[in-house]
């Protein structure tokens, strides 16, 4: 079993993702704004992180530079519905491990959270 | 405009709606098709007609645009239909819901992020902008009370604009909406010049 840090400020997609993260068989700590998420990643040491990039206060690409910032092996996969090739190509080059669109399906999750924690 | 700028515009919004209604298909699980796509320039006091009139209680769901320039998104429904995408999205049986809790907000803000991120990455994949959407705010309000919002910043010093709406309908489920896309001349301009070179024809 894996801790799992999923950031994202929609509480709706938060209640979605933890649900299919838990039935994987994870522990799952939740962020609702990338500040909380980088804070919760220096307190929590988290496996890995699925996060959304579109976020208030903090959005999911400042945040991931900050976790990778504190840690340079940090597993994070971004989590958005923008599909456009210069944010994946800016995420990757951020130090993200993979990319997500939504919306997206258990099997897909569960793809992307075996390729992290492995 | 001239009208191959507001042709190739028509295009852009054509491609942009169609991958949009795509994505709202994908999250719904349930085909959702474009019953009308209408462009045109329309002066403030008439947008709020598109939606019934401006004393219609309706829901909107509003996202900024941001990046290579700026420009505004805006999904209206009325109620009932606000309300039935929220049976969707949550799975529950239809007339489930009918009020709007904050996860029930919550589901449609994430319908809006979908349908503007899949807008926005359709055109952006074509043009080589960079547009970004903000996080989604959902209102309620009467129609003229949050047209007021989308037009206040784009209208700032001109009384009409240059609107995309679509109506759009779910086959099998008594749903539609208006989808309207209020770009700044800024944004037209930038979104019309960089597709010059490509051909969006084929998409």
């Amino acid at each position: 079993m894996a801790t799992i840090l999923i950031a994202d400020d929609a509480a709706f997609m938060r209640m979605k993702s933890v649900a299919l993260v838990k039935e994987m068989g994870h522990e799952v700590i939740e962020a609702a704004d990338g500040v909380e998420a980088v804070s919760m990643y220096e307190s929590h040491h988290p496996d890995a992180v699925l996060m959304d990039i579109t976020m208030p206060n903090k959005d999911g690409m400042e945040a991931l530079k900050d976790i990778i910032a504190f840690d340079p092996a940090a597993r994070v996969a971004m989590v958005t519905a923008m599909g456009q090739q210069q944010i994946v190509i800016a995420a990757i080059k951020s130090g993200a491990k993979d990319f997500v669109v939504k919306p997206f399906n258990a099997e897909r999750i569960q793809a992307v959270l075996l390729k992290l924690i492995d | 405009m001239t009208d191959a700028v507001s042709d190739r515009w028509a295009e852009l919004v054509g491609l942009g709606t169609r991958n949009a209604m795509s994505g709202l298909s994908e999250m719904t699980g349930v085909t959702i098709d474009v019953a009308e796509l209408a462009l045109r320039r329309a002066p403030l006091s008439e947008i709020s007609h598109a939606f019934g009139g401006a004393e219609t209680e309706a829901v909107g769901i509003y996202l900024t645009v941001t990046g290579s320039a700026d420009g505004q998104l805006m999904l209206m429904y009325e109620p009932r239909i606000a309300y039935a995408f929220i049976d969707l999205l949550m799975g529950e049986a239809p007339g489930s819901t009918d009020s709007l809790t904050e996860m029930g907000r919550s589901a449609l803000g994430e319908m809006g992020n979908v349908i503007g991120a899949f807008f926005l990455s359709a055109i952006a994949n074509v043009t080589g902008l960079t547009l970004l959407p903000s996080p989604p705010e959902v209102m309620t309000d009467m129609a003229g009370a949050l047209f007021d919002v989308i037009s206040a910043e784009v209208l700032l010093d001109r009384d009409e604009t240059f609107i995309a709406e679509t109506t759009f309908r779910a086959q099998g489920h008594d749903i539609s909406g208006v989808f309207m896309v209020l770009p700044t001349d800024e944004l037209l301009q930038a979104l019309v010049t960089a597709s010059e070179s490509v051909s969006l024809g084929a998409r």
